[in-house]
């Protein structure tokens, strides 16, 4: 669902988690430049091909380069993000409060924490979206009205991503976008903890 | 070759390429996750036993061997546990349960400019506040253009332990696929720069506009295996 919102000739980041399963999901005839936090511009799934130049992710997934990629080092790779040319970040999170703030950088299992690039992606970014599962392991929402947990990048999140639906954060509430397929609103106000709105 | 002078070759032996490194001293450390990451060169410093390290790395994980030894007791990163991993045990979280290691975090990019001005004769430098959230090395603010900034201090370190791609007995250093993330800043920002080279060529092989960084800020080079 969070390939399906990216426009085509976008510039894009995507975090670890959900996210980076983003890239796997947009077809290849998408004109969409993948941007990770090493310097790398211009990766796609793994069905790109033929090329001999392959990337790995900080947790040594490969990816493989399309035709007409860069890869800088995280000097250039950040100065493209901080000076404002990324038009989507795709971040993931513990949780995300209705004022669109993200808790993604430290649990209370945590004894510290790992905030990643996320102050800068989420910064820099023109538009930022979470993508997310929307309740825990344990049935947890982690769509919540206020959360316990830290709030790691000060830029707050524009539109959040689960597999129930899109959400806009409103301040106090979210509003329902969109619902996915045979997704009830009883069922998003169960698994959500705070006020939904549906327009 | 042709030209005269002399023939500069930096390689030396693993077993001799930190003899020179103290306790207390900064470390900054290569790589990112496990791409140009210069493992061996990890394992050698842990052979060390020093103690009383501060490790600047981006994420944790490669510099376990450290924390299993005591070695650390400050850490500088953007990735100190790794969410897939709290419940884990490991060294690093009891060192912190312990109180005998304190963590400084820092966005990533963040990171990487405080070691490039480390570097580069550049003390201190201003960022958008709006780019560090709370992860700030220091409280020093002030409106440039308009816009909230955040003082940030440059790192500079004892030691570099970095991995390169291609390298030649010069030290002049290339990188592929990813490899060069920390590995390039982190070359011009430490006292002792010691470099991991995961293929090795003769000199000139490297043409000079594609040598990424030259060898005259390399000490020492570990040549594979």
């Amino acid at each position: 669902m969070a390939a399906a919102c990216l426009d085509d000739g976008s510039f894009v980041n995507v975090g670890i988690g959900i996210p980076g399963l983003v890239p796997h999901h947009v077809p290849d005839e998408r004109a969409i430049i993948f941007h990770a936090e090493q310097g790398v511009v211009g990766f796609g799934s793994d069905r790109f091909g033929p090329t001999d130049s392959t990337v790995l992710d900080f947790f040594g997934t490969t990816y493989r380069m399309r035709p007409g990629g860069f890869m800088g080092d995280h000097t250039r790779s950040f100065a493209l993000v901080r000076s404002g040319r990324l038009d989507v970040t795709i971040l993931g999170a513990f949780e995300v409060d209705a004022a669109g703030g993200l808790a993604n950088f430290q649990t209370a299992e945590m004894s510290a924490g790992s905030p990643g690039g996320s102050p800068e992606l989420a910064g820099g970014a023109k538009r930022l979206l979470v993508a997310l599962e929307h309740t825990d392991k344990r049935g947890r929402p982690r769509l919540v009205h206020r959360s316990d947990l830290p709030i790691g990048p000060a830029r707050p999140a524009d539109m959040i991503v689960t597999e129930l639906g899109w959400f806009v954060p409103r301040g106090d509430t979210f509003v329902a976008e969109r619902l996915a397929d045979g997704v009830s609103a009883a069922e998003v106000v169960e698994r959500t903890a705070a006020e939904v709105v549906f327009p | 070759m042709t030209g005269s002078g002399p023939v500069i070759d930096k390689r030396v032996s693993i077993d001799d390429c930190l003899v020179d490194v103290e306790d207390g001293a900064t470390v900054m450390v290569g790589g990112w996750g496990n791409c140009g990451t210069p493992v061996r060169l990890i394992a050698a410093l842990a052979q060390r036993g020093l103690r009383d390290l501060t490790v600047i790395i981006t994420g944790s994980a490669p510099v376990e061997p450290l924390f299993e030894i005591g070695a650390v007791t400050h850490l500088i990163t953007s990735f100190a546990v790794y969410p897939g991993r709290a419940g884990a045990a490991s060294s690093l979280q009891a060192a912190l349960q312990d109180g005998s290691l304190s963590v400084e975090l820092c966005s990533q990019g963040v990171l990487a400019e405080r070691i490039r001005a480390g570097g580069a004769g550049i003390p201190a430098f201003y960022v958008e506040e709006r780019m560090v959230g709370p992860f700030r090395s220091t409280d020093e603010t002030r409106v440039i253009d308009g816009v909230s900034c955040v003082l940030e201090t440059a790192l500079h370190a004892d030691l570099a332990i970095v991995g390169a791609s291609v390298a030649d007995p010069a030290g002049n250093l290339a990188w592929f696929d990813g490899e060069r993330n920390f590995n390039d800043p982190m070359s011009y920002a430490a006292d002792l720069v010691v470099v991991e080279a995961f293929e090795m060529y003769e000199l000139g092989w490297l043409p000079p506009e594609q040598v990424m960084v030259p060898g005259l800020v390399v000490d020492r080079i570990i040549p594979p295996t």
